[in-house]
């Protein structure tokens, strides 16, 4: 029976990453869509192929999940599952309403209420919710400085060469690169937060001992989900983040791309879950931000902040309360 | 009334303002992270800036009356 629920709750993750790709991953080809470099189909398949090429990068981000926000010990079958069941809620509802929130988040927000609701706020671990919280607001900066200074740094240097079609063929195919480098941190980033969660699930239920490594195959099921998930698209997403923030030339794309990439190695690289999402949406504004201010256009971007505000006490509660759910069925 | 300052100016100090108001609850490992994107808002706000009176000047002198630029 236990067997049964761990392989049940493990199978949710999957799902809840399934979610994750389906919500978040379709950022990776906003950009890529929008200038019409590839085809939508195509831009799909391009970025499920390197979100699972995350496989060869390392678990920092996983390792935080499972041991920096909740005391390991909270962990159980019945936390996990509120806090993924709240985060999947919490990803539906956001995305009917086609806003582009952070999937990640929302799991920290879930696994955060569900531990609250069992262990009470003492379950927290106040340090490791202080560096994602701190790095909720920092990550969109970072990506819409960066954007401006590759974007503005780019023009500076072709600002002379006069075979503009050349340039924007080039540009078309640099933003394939870049495309490939932001689907690839996207892998590192957000599967790596369902792996985090299994591997947590593991050494709740005994099954590793408390300092063991993500088990490969928990990396290649997670990282499998993340790419389906990409493969089957978020078209809705898409057009908010792609067409609606701003008009993108391949020139803005491939920098707004390579921006939001290179935040995303870092912050994996020092294992801070961050959204894609927020990263991939201020490198946007970035680009814009070189045009001028009314480029951008405040109102689509504010309905993002939005819902960045409102995802982890949203998540929260809906877990804390499905947990409650839980706890008043298993009496 | 004369803009003093550019509205693309004053995001970018907007920026460098919410960088070093993070600071203190950034972890000090990463605070480094916070000082460079302080460094780089800063930089654009001072370019934009002098761009923006560049620009103004050239205006004065040409006479020109068409509406200032972002």
């Amino acid at each position: 029976m236990d067997l049964f629920a761990l392989v049940a709750v493990i199978l949710i993750a999957l799902t809840f990453d399934f979610f994750n790709g389906f919500h978040d991953a379709a950022n990776s080809i906003a950009t890529v869509v929008s200038t019409r470099v590839l085809s939508p189909r195509l831009a799909v398949l391009w970025a499920a192929f390197w979100n699972f090429a995350a496989l060869l990068l390392g678990t920092k981000v996983a390792a935080t999940i499972a041991t920096g926000v909740v005391q390991p010990d909270v962990f159980t079958l019945g936390v996990v599952l509120a806090g993924l069941l709240g985060a999947i809620a919490w990803d539906v509802i956001t995305w009917l309403f086609g806003l582009p929130t952070s999937s990640s988040h929302a799991l920290v927000g879930g696994m955060m209420g569900a531990a609250v609701a069992t262990a009470g706020w003492g379950s927290l671990i106040p340090s490791g919710i202080q560096k994602i919280a701190v790095f909720i607001v920092l990550s969109p900066i970072i990506g819409l400085l960066l954007a401006f200074t590759v974007l503005v740094g780019v023009l500076w240097l072709v600002h002379r060469y006069r075979r503009v079609q050349r340039l924007h063929t080039g540009f078309r195919r640099a933003q394939l690169v870049s495309a490939a480098a932001f689907s690839l941190g996207h892998g590192t980033n957000d599967a790596q937060k369902t792996m985090g969660v299994i591997l947590a699930l593991l050494i709740a239920e005994h099954r590793l001992p408390a300092t063991a490594a993500v088990p490969w195959w928990v990396k290649v099921t997670s990282l499998t989900a993340i790419a389906l998930g990409t493969a089957f698209g978020g078209w809705r997403i898409v057009h908010t983040l792609g067409a609606r923030i701003t008009k993108l030339q391949p020139v803005g794309g491939m920098s707004a791309e390579s921006a939001a990439a290179a935040t995303l190695f870092f912050t994996a690289h020092a294992g801070i879950p961050v959204s894609t999402t927020h990263t991939i949406t201020g490198a946007i504004v970035g680009v814009g931000t070189t045009q001028r201010l009314s480029a951008v256009r405040w109102g689509v971007a504010g309905r993002v902040v939005w819902a960045w505000i409102l995802t982890i006490p949203g998540a929260f509660a809906i877990s804390w309360v499905v947990e409650e759910i839980i706890r008043l069925v298993s009496r | 009334m004369t803009r003093w300052i550019g509205r693309r100016p004053l995001f970018f100090l907007g920026c460098a303002v919410v960088c070093a108001l993070l600071i203190a609850p950034t972890p000090p490992e990463f605070r480094w992270v916070n000082l460079v994107m302080i460094g780089l808002a800063l930089f654009w706000a001072v370019l934009l800036s002098a761009e923006e009176l560049a620009r103004a000047r050239r205006r004065r002198h040409t006479g020109d009356r068409t509406p200032p630029g972002p």
